[in-house]
């Protein structure tokens, strides 16, 4: 489709937009097996490369109204980041298991860095971004993004210590936990007790603090001058992880239930029968339970993507997202298959499958994006980024 | 850069980076390297002051200005060619890619370096880095592993001091000559880990009441001893953690880009691979305790007995420590040749794969070999 050119007259009404994807798995795995291989030739240099063109790849294949969007990413300054980013995981590694003394300030100072990296990782990767010849952009709000980690962290903080002062000394509670540690060999104290009530209070925040992140990252994205916003609810995330948990839990139980089935009849064949009806069916439980939770995964995923990009909107242009989640579920399930069975060489082909599957169910409702103009530029390093990636933390949108 | 003059027209889309909209325009370069457009979106400039991006199958050829505007070409064959005709390197990677025996040959050297890597190259390299680093490297952790063990698993030992005395007196002799490292005996209560013993990289070695308890002789204990010193002093803790970091970074290379779930499956390889690394690792020790034995005035019977009880013993439920010994004991006396019948190896046979130990059948013949060679 050829865009108009020149101011629009009218408003034109808005329709449907979708985004194409043309990527296929046999170019993926040409690119995929040549980036193992001159990464292992350079020993590691090259995946500052290797990523730039699986990401180029990607992007260069996804089209919005005839448009292709790209992916700018320096692969020198991504190897700086990549090489500090080693720098510093190793580090953190030999304290872990050297220095037992120092884990949690070292997890401490770690945890501190995470709201500055997620920020200048999303940053570094919107801005590299664009669609049109226009970049995306990240307003970097250090100051929102420690707020984000502090509120509920406080919160978690107070509610315990809340709870700490109300739980009776004497009271039938206190004795339980002080038994069950007498039980495993540990003496205990009520002190002992804040850690899990720490963790306790601050399970419920989780579904909140998704939502807080999601909301901290769109509201401070950009595409050219287009703010983006989102419309998304505390509440939507909460029955989502709610239902996603019961879900999870009902896995368990079906499993269960069907090892209970099948490890009947392999019960009764005498002491080495038994053991090996033992392995069998633990085998058996968690291949169940893994396939189950897949498509548990993928109910959270699917409806998780359609809440992320369907609440957001880029002023009047609003994102759509119609993922379902028993298909995404069997993608992701036949993907790691196919993956295991293949010895790795079906993992291109699965993430070629996975990208379009997603993309064929994502649109802009919009009257087109060419009125869009440029916003201003902000340059900022890799290094961020990159150490997101080493510590393997998901910061996705 | 070559100077002919090349007549051919390229169609293209000029985005100018501010606005949103694309504009079809037409490009040729001249015998001086020189861009023209048509329509003149912009003057005339030199082809060197342009950078273009290296190609990707299917993904459009572009051309980049100083101030962000730019040139999309489809990727068609005629315009990569064109482009690579002025711009070197463009297209080089992109080839390979495209070569079916490149393909091939990088899916093959793939498969032989990854494999040989798991097989040979992290043991060889951790084995390698391990004896590099000084010995007191892991006398922090070593503690830690120990007040965690305390904690959790096991408790205190119920020997009596006479019986420690005698035990400690046998392991000091059986250690090698003075060296860094001060070694250390240790008894517990087994809890849920039976009868066991274990080696931290320190040199303390903890050995359980139940092992001692279902022992015929200190000189079975002895034995076990050796095996766990030979896990010291070959370093094989400091090597495990350093193959399971050598696994993770190959892994992480690799597979960078895997989804999470996904990632707990593909996992499994790793975990058969530490395995197969422990098992090579056991073996290991079992020769640090086979050329010590004759030194330390034990058989390799005092070995394989053990060994044979140890495995009769695996499924007897470790409750109570005494009810333990008890119920091990007459499960023993009750084989017709405890020591020499043949091993019970349902479990062996089931998942050698899924063991952290070699099978006991081939631990026991080794040392029953080595007496009956002759010397």
């Amino acid at each position: 489709m050829d865009p108009a050119n020149g101011p629009s007259a009218a408003p034109r009404p808005a329709r449907e937009c979708p985004f194409e994807f043309t990527g296929n798995a046999r170019e993926y795995f040409a690119i995929w097996i040549v980036n193992i291989l001159l990464t292992i030739a350079t020993v590691g240099i090259y995946s500052a490369w290797a990523k730039v063109r699986r990401l180029r790849y990607f992007y260069g294949h996804t089209s919005l109204e005839g448009h292709r969007f790209a992916y700018h990413g320096e692969p020198l300054q991504i190897l700086k980041g990549r090489a500090i980013a080693v720098a510093v995981f190793g580090a953190f590694a030999a304290f872990w298991h050297f220095y037992p003394a120092l884990r949690f300030p070292a997890l401490g100072v770690g945890l501190a860095l995470v709201p500055a990296l997620v920020v200048l990782s999303t940053s570094f990767n919107l801005r590299n971004t664009s669609l049109r010849n226009l970049r995306l952009s990240f307003r970097r709000d250090f100051a929102a993004a420690y707020r984000l980690l502090l509120l509920p962290l406080g919160i978690a903080l107070v509610g315990a210590i809340a709870l700490y002062l109300l739980i009776d000394e004497n009271g039938a509670f206190m004795q339980a936990f002080l038994q069950e540690g007498e039980e495993q060999g540990t003496p205990l104290t009520k002190a002992d007790l804040v850690p899990n009530l720490f963790v306790l209070m601050l399970m419920p925040l989780a579904p909140w603090l998704d939502f807080a992140r999601v909301r901290f990252l769109v509201d401070h994205t950009r595409y050219g001058r287009l703010d983006a916003r989102f419309a998304g609810r505390a509440g939507q995330f909460y029955r989502l992880y709610g239902a996603s948990l019961g879900l999870f839990v009902l896995a368990g139980f079906a499993a269960g239930f069907a090892l209970l089935i099948g490890g009947r009849d392999l019960g009764d064949g005498g002491p080495e029968a038994g053991a090996a009806a033992l392995i069998a069916s633990v085998l058996g439980f968690l291949a169940v339970f893994y396939s189950i939770a897949f498509f548990v995964y993928g109910y959270f995923k699917a409806h998780r993507t359609n809440l992320v990009l369907g609440q957001t909107a880029f002023d009047e242009h609003q994102l759509l997202s119609r993922m379902q989640a028993l298909r995404t579920g069997w993608i992701c399930f036949s993907n790691t298959l196919a993956a295991v069975v293949s010895l790795g060489l079906l993992l291109p082909w699965g993430s070629i499958r996975l990208v379009r599957y997603q993309l064929a169910c994502t649109a802009l409702l919009s009257a087109g994006l060419d009125d869009v103009t440029a916003g201003a530029r902000e340059d900022g390093s890799a290094l961020g980024e990159e150490l997101v990636d080493a510590f393997d933390l998901d910061l996705g949108l | 850069m070559t100077a002919d003059d090349d007549a051919t027209l390229i169609k293209g889309r000029y985005y100018d980076g501010q606005r949103a909209t694309g504009s079809e325009v037409t490009l040729r370069i001249d015998a001086y390297g020189v861009l023209h457009l048509d329509p003149p979106l912009r003057p005339a400039m030199p082809v060197a002051a342009l950078h273009a991006d290296t190609r990707i199958a299917g993904v459009p050829l572009s051309l980049g200005f100083d101030d962000d505007a730019r040139i999309e070409l489809a990727d068609t064959p005629a315009h990569a060619a064109w482009l690579a005709r002025h711009f070197t390197g463009t297209t080089r990677i992109a080839r390979l890619e495209g070569s079916v025996r490149a393909i091939l040959v990088a899916g093959l050297a793939v498969a032989v370096f990854v494999g040989a890597t798991a097989v040979w190259g992290v043991p060889l390299l951790s084995r390698f880095v391990a004896l590099q680093l000084p010995r007191d490297v892991a006398a922090p952790m070593a503690a830690d592993t120990l007040t965690q063990l305390d904690r959790f698993l096991f408790k205190p030992s119920t020997l009596d001091a006479p019986r420690r005395a005698a035990l400690t007196t046998r392991f000091d002799a059986l250690l090698p000559p003075a060296g860094e490292l001060h070694y250390r005996l240790e008894f517990r209560g087994g809890g849920m880990l039976g009868p066991n013993a274990i080696a931290l990289p320190d040199g303390t070695i903890v050995v359980t009441d139940e092992l001692i308890g279902i022992a015929d002789s200190d000189d079975e204990v002895a034995a076990v001893l050796l095996h766990e010193i030979g896990h010291v002093e070959h370093r094989h803790s400091l090597r495990q953690i350093l193959s399971h970091a050598g696994l993770a970074v190959m892994a992480g290379l690799l597979f960078g880009d895997v989804q999470a779930l996904g990632g707990v499956l593909l996992a499994m390889p790793g975990m058969l691979m530490e395995n197969a690394y422990s098992r090579e690792l056991e073996w290991e020790a079992d020769s640090y305790a086979l050329a010590h034995l004759a030194a330390a005035g034990l058989r390799g019977a005092d070995f394989t007995a053990i060994l044979g009880r140890l495995e009769r013993c695996a499924d007897v439920v470790p409750d109570d420590r005494q009810a333990f010994v008890e119920a091990c004991r007459a499960r023993l006396k009750g084989d017709a040749a405890p020591h020499d019948g043949t091993p019970r190896a349902a479990v062996d046979d089931w998942h050698p794969y899924l063991s952290t130990h070699p099978s006991t059948a081939a631990r026991r013949q080794r040392f029953i070999d080595a007496e009956a060679a002759p010397r």
